[in-house]
């Protein structure tokens, strides 16, 4: 036993696409404790998605998990027939998604909508069932929840969109909440209500997050722990103060000094070379080799794994399986 | 407000561009009788000055009227008031001739790169496309000027016969970038043009674009979503609140001397990429939606959200105002007054 919630281990998911194999994730592991909020951060196609809708059991043909394990509660959620895994997703395991507007009906009132979650997984009359929507609308921070119960979809903004799908994520109780790129499509003010919301939310009722995301300055904001993603892998993981501080492979490092900062003064922004790789153009030996300032003969011949470290950190690159031994 | 642009007037000697109560009102509804019902300002009553070699970022919240201000001053939309000089010529009543000869020397980048080329042309000829339009260039010299300004965008020159959708994102943006400068202009409003980008590829597009910028003396407006870039970019920032220039600066006295209340809560909401200040960074929270376009209140824009509204603040728009430094606010209890 752990007191992890969930683990994620060695997960392989491919697609089989008419043109071959797509390798999106590439043995990712990691877990979430009871609580905690943690951030998966990589730049666009680096895998971040098919990862959370693989923890959903959401990977539809020609997608499939082709290795690995994802133990929720000691439980394989791979293992789980459709029925099953119905009883967990929405309701212990709830998600949220970049554009809500999709997630949406649009013939039916968000009240209406968030109602019918309530009452899927939770054995309670329509009225009690509405009683608890207005409630979450409050809570989530709508004004007039009462008669915003009664409003369309497409009549709400962007920000208010993402507040009732949280508040729909929220309407059983969920252990785990998985919010992929949540307010990527919102403007930074709106940006900071719902991710205040989700962090109060998250303290209050102790539910762990995963916050997938590609800015940098989201991550430092919200999470506890770091996971950075790149060409499928993780590259590098850790706590999130360490992680800023002292990055240590160089593709954080990397995305670290090419994103501009309001607080720093004028500085030179370096970027990385190159372009974001797609999983079917992927070196042999390390995925970041051609992008790498410090790629080295054996980058190009032999790929790295990923190496915990005393100091609580896992790097996946050649300089730091080296030196780890002399530093410890 | 007259007197308010001649403050800056005197500090600019010769502007590029200058905006005078610039307007654009889009029908969304009419009436039985095919009049105007109900209209939003996208841009009301905005005046600018650009000062040659500058750049003048441009921010606000979605919607708030940025790019509607810069198709107009493009003259890609016509605008419903005010007027628009570039280099001393009135834009909008110019003739056919004079208007063909601007359009070589203001361009525009876009914020999608893929939508904005056309899927069926190679490289070589969007980027000679503009270069045979206006006739300047054929034959030999036309290879010349496209391996030239595929160079100077930092594309190889093999890959003039590929289709754009063989290009990342990035590489996409570089073929719109060069496609602008190949008429040599003198102004190019880029709009959006890192949003769609991923960081790593952002900060090269940023860079390339403040390279080309000194080489070839360009003067910019950027507009942009994404404020931390806007302020590496940008010489001069406005800030855009429901159609209206709010606030507008240097850079460093628009981040250090923030008048606007409006500018405070976007600022204090951009995500600090360093755990360290999380605790430290002051909340400012803007707590309200935007207000309906279509029914905009009498008095401060902003009034609806504002911490510091008063009575004053709802009957009566404040105006745009400069302090002694040139720093521009419309506000009526202004921040760091
Ligand atoms: N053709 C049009 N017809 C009606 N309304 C329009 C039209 N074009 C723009 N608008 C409205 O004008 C306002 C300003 O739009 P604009 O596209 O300039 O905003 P923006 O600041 O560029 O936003 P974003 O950051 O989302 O690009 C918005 O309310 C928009 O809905
Ligand atoms: N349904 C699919 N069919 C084929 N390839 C896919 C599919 N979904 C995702 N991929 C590929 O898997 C890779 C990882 O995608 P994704 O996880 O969505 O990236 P991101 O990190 O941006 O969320 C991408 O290259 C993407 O093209
Ligand atoms: S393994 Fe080599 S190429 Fe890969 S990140 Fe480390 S140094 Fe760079
Ligand atoms: S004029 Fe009044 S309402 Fe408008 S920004 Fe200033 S203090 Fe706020
Ligand atoms: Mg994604
Ligand atoms: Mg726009």
């Amino acid at each position: 036993m752990t007191d992890n919630l969930l683990e994620v281990e060695n997960l392989h998911t491919h697609f089989f696409t008419e043109n071959g194999v797509i390798p999106s994730v590439n043995g990712v592991t990691f877990s979430i404790k009871k609580g905690e909020i943690i951030g998966i951060v990589g730049e666009s196609g680096c895998g971040k998605s098919v990862t959370s809708l693989s923890i959903l059991q959401l990977i539809n043909k020609p997608g499939k998990i082709v290795e690995g394990e994802i133990r929720f509660h000691d439980k394989d959620l791979t293992t789980l027939s459709e029925k099953e895994i119905r009883k967990i997703r929405g309701n212990k395991i709830s998600m949220i998604f970049q554009e809500p507007l999709t997630s949406l009906n649009p013939v039916f009132t968000i009240g209406h909508q968030i109602s019918e979650a309530i009452r899927l997984h939770q054995k309670v009359d329509k009225k009690e069932a509405k009683q608890r929507s207005i409630t979450l609308l409050s809570k989530v921070g709508m004004a007039n929840p009462e008669r915003q119960y009664h409003a369309f979809p497409h009549l709400l903004s962007g920000g208010m969109r993402q507040r009732v799908m949280i508040a729909m994520a929220l309407s059983c109780n969920p252990e785990l909440l998985i919010a992929d790129e949540p307010t990527t499509a919102l403007d930074v003010t709106i940006q900071k209500q719902i991710l205040k919301l989700m962090k109060n939310l998250s303290s209050e009722l102790n539910t762990s997050i995963i916050l997938i995301t590609h800015d940098l300055g989201v991550i430092a904001e919200m999470v506890d722990r770091v996971v950075v993603m790149y060409g499928g892998e993780i590259v590098e993981e850790n706590d999130v103060y360490s992680l800023f501080e002292n990055p240590k492979h160089p593709y954080t490092k990397g995305l670290l000094n090419s994103t501009p900062k309001i607080h720093q003064l004028k500085e030179k922004l370096q970027s990385i070379e190159g372009n974001v790789p797609t999983p079917d153009q992927l070196p042999s030996g390390c995925n970041f080799q051609n992008r790498c300032p410090f790629a080295m003969e054996k980058c190009r011949e032999i790929s790295p794994d990923l190496v915990a470290s005393s100091d609580g950190s896992s790097v996946r690159c050649w300089l730091h399986q080296e030196k780890e031994v002399v530093n410890v | 407000m007259t007197q308010q642009v001649q403050v800056k007037q005197s500090t600019i000697k010769a502007p590029l561009l200058e905006v005078k109560e610039l307007s654009k009102h889009f029908v969304v509804s009419t009436n039985l009788f095919g009049k105007p019902k109900e209209s939003v300002k996208a841009v009301n009553e905005v005046n600018l000055l650009l000062e040659k070699g500058e750049t003048l970022g441009i921010v606000g919240e979605s919607g708030c009227g940025k790019s509607t201000m810069g198709n107009t001053i493009l003259r890609l939309i016509e605008p419903t008031e005010g007027s628009i000089f570039f280099e001393g010529q009135d834009v909008l009543n110019m003739t056919r001739a004079q208007l063909q000869e601007m359009r070589k020397e203001v361009q525009m980048i876009f914020q999608d790169p893929f939508s904005s080329l056309n899927p069926r042309m190679r490289v070589f000829d969007i980027i000679a496309e503009p270069l045979r339009t206006h006739k300047v260039a054929n034959g030999k010299e036309l290879h010349r000027r496209v391996y030239e300004l595929l160079d100077l965008v930092g594309l190889d020159q093999s890959q003039a016969d590929r289709f754009p959708h063989q290009f990342s994102g990035g590489q996409r943006q570089r073929i719109g970038i060069a496609r602008a400068i190949a008429l040599n202009p003198k102004l190019i409003v880029c709009d959006e043009p890192v949003s769609a980008l991923d960081v790593s590829i952002q900060a090269q597009i940023l860079n390339l674009l403040l390279e080309l910028k000194e080489k070839l003396q360009l003067t910019l407006i950027f507009i942009g979503h994404g404020i931390p870039a806007v302020k590496y970019i940008s010489d001069r920032i406005a800030v855009m609140y429901l159609g209206e220039i709010v606030e507008m600066a240097d850079k460093e006295s628009l981040f250090s001397k923030t008048r606007h209340p409006y500018t405070q809560g976007l600022i204090s909401a951009v995500p600090i990429p360093d755990p360290s200040l999380r605790e430290v960074s002051e909340d400012v929270i803007l707590e309200k939606d935007l207000p309906d376009q279509r029914n905009l209140p009498k008095g401060c824009s902003f009034y609806s959200r504002c911490p510091f509204a008063t009575e004053k603040c709802k009957g009566e728009k404040p105006k745009l105002k400069a302090n002694e430094e040139g720093h521009l606010v419309a506000c009526h209890y202004p921040l760091h007054a």
